[in-house]
């Protein structure tokens, strides 16, 4: 019991971070209808952002926490700038595109980090609550929780209410009706690509909480998570990513807990199989888009 | 430049050829598969189980290797490629594909993570040659014949090609079949090549490369693949550049690049109105 309480909670921090990462896919797709496949290098290089100030000069967690996302927002803006506008939305050039500036992100990366798996600092002490019924919980896993939760809730709040965020979604909606209305279409697609991207560094960041450690191809690994948790849930569904999100990771955790961890990413991509047999525009497949 | 290098990297290419040919079908018929490695890697687990469990000899296992694929090949068409299309079908290929690395990692029978070991190295410029010219041929057949024909329809317009008498699903499900034959084939040939396979070298980052064979040349003759193949293959070498990562992020920026200026690959007409793989 104890045990199926701490999957649980372990379930719920990472599929919280598959919600986000499908939450960032969705985003793009929503602006340019294109999947930006280099999203994942995105991810990963937030985490060798903390490292850079963490290790490399021996800064503080929360200025690592900061430079990271700043990386990672800037490989946004270079992505979208250098890699998809001049393919003006071809959706197939640009999913070739962003799978060559992934490689090419990914390589550096391993070229100036001699490719190890780098150990990934903790912000705080480990402590350990002991829930009723025997479970321990660390507050790590609390923090992460609590930050993932946080982020998904601050990303709806931000589409709803902001002016970046409203002009997002009109152009989700028609690109067209986004020019009648003053909304200058192109700052918008780059600024999504930013706003996508620091996500992306959060989630990534996170995971690297998680798991303790980074690693070149992390982002590549998480980033098809995300993508299983997109294509289950619908493309340009919100509420369904943020279901599905959770619902995969703890679906995970407990495979992991009671079948075997080589199983685990058995979960994603045999369930997406299954999903797109019976389902294949989505669980959550309507033809609104809630983005 | 020894000539044994040379040689090892015409067996590279010569390899190459054969498993992009099976994806130039699928392309072909207007399907786009992101999971082409696991057929590759079907191909190469049954010739490696024909040989060393079965003790059959090569040139009985390699074009058995072949009808694996092409087995897989069906069912992918009858699971995904019948009711999905597009960027949606890619994605899902690619889940299928991950889904039967996870199997085969926990499969003893298929030695799991460590690998399958002792296969009979039997793979030579002959018979590599030999695969690619009855290859080349049949795809030259084939994009003359009716079936050719019937492919580029499917291809251009489902509904079009549905009104003048073509069983739609059919096309698309044979383009699986044949394509993961020849496929196939490839991954038998290299696995009597390397002589230990493992499932990791199936995944994702094979199938990228196999599609970018194609895409890179231009997707409407089998030449485009023959030629992106070659770029592949040969372009980190001539711009003498061996360290691994240098490598791939040279491929990295070439992808890019081949994108911008040639969106329909190097072979491929200019219009921007059609991607590479339609």
């Amino acid at each position: 019991m104890s045990q199926l309480v701490e999957q649980f909670i372990n379930g719920l921090a990472a599929g919280a971070n598959y919600a986000i990462i499908a939450i960032a896919y969705n985003l793009v797709f929503g602006v340019l209808n294109v999947f930006n496949f280099a999203h994942g290098a995105t991810m990963m290089i937030g985490t060798y952002g903390v490292l850079l100030v963490v290790q490399g000069m021996g800064g503080g967690f929360t200025v690592a926490v900061v430079v990271g996302l700043l990386i990672a927002g800037l490989t946004g803006f270079l992505i979208e700038r250098l890699v998809v506008r001049p393919l003006g939305g071809n959706q197939w050039a640009v999913a070739v595109s962003t799978i060559g500036a992934a490689i090419f992100i990914e390589n550096l990366v391993r070229r100036l980090t001699h490719a190890r798996p780098e150990v990934f600092p903790r912000p705080f002490e480990l402590r350990y609550l002991s829930l009723p019924g025997g479970a321990d919980v660390s507050t790590l896993q609390v923090m992460l929780v609590l930050v993932s939760v946080g982020l998904m809730l601050g990303m709806v709040a931000f589409l709803q209410r902001t002016r970046l965020g409203k002009a997002i979604r009109v152009i989700a909606q028609s690109p067209e009706l986004g020019r009648c209305l003053g909304i200058d279409v192109a700052r918008v697609v780059t600024l999504t690509f930013v706003v996508a991207s620091l996500l992306g560094g959060a989630a990534g960041i996170l995971n690297g909480l998680a798991y303790g450690s980074t690693y070149p191809y992390i982002g590549s690994y998480l980033g098809l998570k995300g993508f299983v948790v997109l294509i289950v849930a619908g493309v340009g569904n919100m509420r369904g990513a943020l279901v599905i999100g959770l619902a995969l990771g703890i679906a995970e955790s407990l495979a992991v807990g009671f079948v075997g961890s080589t199983y685990r990413d058995f979960v994603a991509y045999g369930g997406l199989v299954l999903v797109l047999l019976f389902r294949p525009s989505g669980l959550f497949g309507e033809e609104v888009r809630v983005v | 430049m020894t000539s044994a290098f040379l040689l090892d990297l015409l067996t590279d290419y010569t390899i190459f050829t054969v498993m992009a040919f099976g994806l130039h079908v699928v392309l072909m018929s207007g399907q786009v598969s992101l999971g082409h490695a696991a057929l590759f890697g079907a191909g190469a687990y049954a010739s490696a189980l024909l040989t060393v469990n079965a003790r059959l000899p090569f040139l009985v296992a390699l074009p058995l290797g072949g009808l694996a694929g092409a087995a897989l090949g069906g069912v992918i068409a009858y699971l995904v490629a019948r009711r999905l299309r597009g960027m949606y079908l890619a994605i899902a290929t690619f889940a299928l594909a991950e889904a039967l690395i996870t199997l085969a990692l926990n499969s003893e029978w298929l030695g799991g993570a460590i690998g399958f070991p002792r296969i009979p190295l039997r793979t030579n410029l002959t018979v590599l040659l030999v695969v690619n010219a009855v290859l080349m041929f049949a795809l030259w057949r084939i994009e003359r014949s009716r079936f050719g024909a019937s492919f580029r329809a499917v291809a251009d317009d489902e509904v079009a090609a549905g009104m003048v008498g073509i069983n739609v699903v059919f096309m698309r499900s044979l383009a699986w079949v044949i394509g993961g034959f020849m496929t196939g084939l490839g991954g038998a040939l290299h696995a009597h090549r390397v002589g230990v396979i493992s499932p990791t070298e199936f995944g994702f980052s094979t199938s990228v490369a196999i599609l970018l064979a194609p895409i890179i040349g231009g997707a409407r003759t089998f030449w485009g693949t023959i030629v992106g193949a070659a770029v592949i293959t040969f372009l980190p070498w001539l711009l003498t550049v061996t360290e691994v990562e240098s490598r791939l992020m040279l491929y990295g920026i070439m992808y890019v690049l081949i994108m911008i200026f040639r969106p329909n690959g190097l072979l491929g007409h200019r219009p921007a109105r059609r991607s590479a793989v339609g």
